[in-house]
């Protein structure tokens, strides 16, 4: 019989590398954006036809399945799309239509650290036009927590899992495959069965640096404040959406960083007490043999 | 609110056979409010990341779709065109269908399965019509010799018993549909009742356009010869590539049939018609739907299904 995986996120921890890993291993067959490795529903009528040896399991993978945004066609604020908030009901949404479509599918989660996590979803935040600065974001991320959105609540991603998949549900953690990606594929491996295929550690989609980090949210300010029609500023936003800056902001952004890199935002910015309260989200991860050496990052 | 007290679509899969409507079904469950469907897609969605986001917010609909004729008939490739030159593959395979059946039913084993048949000899008529349709260069004996070729070796995808025991041993009994097309044809309204009656949805009116006519007898004997003629001219590959996609849009669109009443005028040729159908073959297909005999909706259709002891007409 052959599986099915699905891999659901979380979102920056790894998943372009997985996604590389799931294309290139023999055992499994994976498809960009595709739904259990087939492009479409025809694809199902030709690879039957034509079926692949060795198979062991069809891959599924989407971030947004973890972290998934309901309003992603709606235009809200970029914070609500790229924040670390998720909203537990939609969480519990695309659980249970997971759980309807593929009831025995396995379910792989990889979480990410706490601090390293909201780093990396600041950074995402930028990227995508944010122009909130750090101590702002974490406001707006304890708002969000406020308002009844979780942040990096995985314990409760777990529960939901567990309760419709049970022991098919993976958790691993991103540390694992940023300081040894072998490792990580050699124990995901461990538990799908599958023989050995060597990961290629190629580093994709990096986070932008301390110093990106710094000068563009300030650059997207000045970008919102200066006086475009209607139009023209929708277009720019929609542009900054997908690129950080406008393309020909991007040398001044780049001059700017070298004259006054004090202005640079690094990951020691993120004190444990910032975010002290997230602890109690990782609880169901203590004890679990690859988080031991982690248990810092997740507040165990 | 909690997610558990909202009602979840089911997920309905739609497995063909090939010329039995599938177009005019596929327009219905695009229009249906009542279900969510996305061409080519699973379940509704076209891609992952929609899965995501739709999946997140909830689902009024009451069944998921998934829909492609080509599943309960897979081959290796559907394009007309196969590096430059014609596909020429007519006819899927048992061993084929036996593991589409087993992919769905390890991927989905929850879903209910919708199975449209039809009966043998149009059956017969219009895959042959969808094979000149696509550029084929076989006569309509060429064809059925391939068929009962298939046939006697155990192999051919029209034995419907054994395609309804696989699906019903894979899903359940209950969670197979059988609806014969000669339902939709005769009485689109009907069949569409009757589908909505088997799923519990509210009435939503059938399309009431045609979208696909097959091609007519003359047509059908005089494409596959113009195919024939057009391949056999010495031309490069690159030349010949472009002459045989103008073929299969001209065939397709049934553009060529001022030509073809013109050579028929010239030379006149007996219409491909069902009566073509060797015995032979009829008779190797007879006893293949014994499953639909006890349906009620199947009950006059004795002769289109060549039940055992209905003579043919």
């Amino acid at each position: 019989m052959i599986g099915h995986l699905i891999h659901i996120g979380y979102p920056k921890t790894g998943s372009t590398f997985l996604r590389r890993w799931f294309a290139g291993h023999p055992q499994l067959a994976y498809q960009g954006g595709g739904i259990a490795g087939f492009a479409n529903v025809h694809a199902i009528a030709v690879q039957s036809a034509a079926p692949r040896e060795g198979l062991m399991y069809r891959v599924t993978s989407s971030e947004g399945l973890a972290a998934p945004d309901a309003h992603a066609e709606d235009g809200l604020d970029s914070f609500d799309r790229t924040g670390p908030g998720q909203d537990p009901r939609e969480q519990a949404l695309v659980c249970r239509a997971l759980a309807e479509l593929f009831p025995n599918a396995h379910v792989l989660v990889v979480t990410r650290g706490f601090r390293s996590a909201i780093y990396s979803g600041y950074s995402e935040y930028v990227r995508a036009g944010g122009d909130a600065d750090l101590g702002r974001f974490f406001k707006m991320t304890r708002a969000v927590v406020d308002k009844g959105r979780g942040v990096l609540d995985y314990d409760y991603l777990i529960d939901l899992y567990r309760e419709r998949f049970g022991d098919r549900l993976i958790v691993m953690p991103y540390e694992l495959l940023r300081d040894d990606p072998k490792r990580f594929a050699l124990a995901l491996e461990e538990q799908l069965g599958l023989t050995h295929h060597p990961p290629d550690v190629r580093r994709e989609n990096p986070s932008l640096s301390p110093e990106e980090l710094g000068w563009y949210p300030r650059l997207a300010r000045v970008v919102r404040r200066l006086p475009f029609g209607g139009r023209l500023r929708r277009r720019l936003l929609a542009r900054q959406a997908h690129d950080p800056l406008p393309r020909g902001l991007r040398p001044l952004a780049g001059l700017l960083t070298r004259t006054a890199p004090s202005a640079a935002v690094s990951p020691a910015l993120i004190t444990e007490e910032m975010v002290a309260f997230l602890r109690g989200r990782a609880e169901r991860l203590r004890g679990h043999p690859l988080y031991l050496p982690y248990a810092k990052d997740y507040l165990l | 609110m909690s997610s558990g007290d909202e009602r979840l679509p089911r997920h309905l899969i739609h497995i063909g056979y090939p010329k039995t409507g599938s177009s005019f079904l596929q327009r219905w469950f695009d229009a249906n409010p009542h279900l969510h469907y996305c061409a080519s897609g699973f379940a509704g969605f076209a891609t992952v990341a929609e899965l995501a986001a739709r999946g997140s917010r909830g689902d009024a609909s009451s069944w998921r779709i998934t829909s492609f004729e080509g599943l309960v008939t897979p081959v290796e490739s559907f394009n007309p065109l196969e590096g430059g030159r014609p596909n020429e593959t007519l006819f899927s395979n048992r061993t084929s269908q036996d593991r589409v059946c087993t992919l769905l039913g390890q991927l989905f084993p929850g879903a209910k399965i919708l199975l449209v048949t039809r009966g043998f000899r149009t059956l017969i008529l219009s895959t042959y019509s969808q094979a000149v349709r696509r550029g084929s260069a076989r006569t309509f004996p060429e064809f059925c010799d391939a068929l009962e070729k298939l046939v006697r070796e155990g192999e051919d995808p029209y034995h419907f018993d054994w395609v309804i025991e696989r699906y019903a041993a894979a899903f359940g009994a209950d969670n197979l549909i059988v609806l014969p097309y000669e339902l939709l044809r005769d009485d689109s309204q009907a069949f569409v009742a009757e589908l909505e009656n088997r799923l519990g949805l509210e009435h939503f009116p059938a399309p009431t356009d045609r979208v696909l006519p097959s091609l007519g007898g003359e047509e059908l004997y005089w494409y596959p010869r113009i195919s024939r003629f057009l391949r056999g001219l010495s031309f490069g590959d690159r030349r010949r590539r472009r002459l045989m996609i103008w073929h299969w849009r001209a065939a397709r669109r049934n553009r060529l049939r001022p030509v073809i009443s013109l050579l028929q005028r010239v030379r006149e040729a007996r219409p491909v018609t069902d009566a073509l159908i060797p015995s032979s073959l009829t008779e190797r297909l007879r006893g293949r739907s014994e499953r639909l005999r006890t349906l009620p909706l199947y009950a006059a259709l004795g002769r289109d299904y060549l039940f055992d002891g209905d003579e043919a007409e």
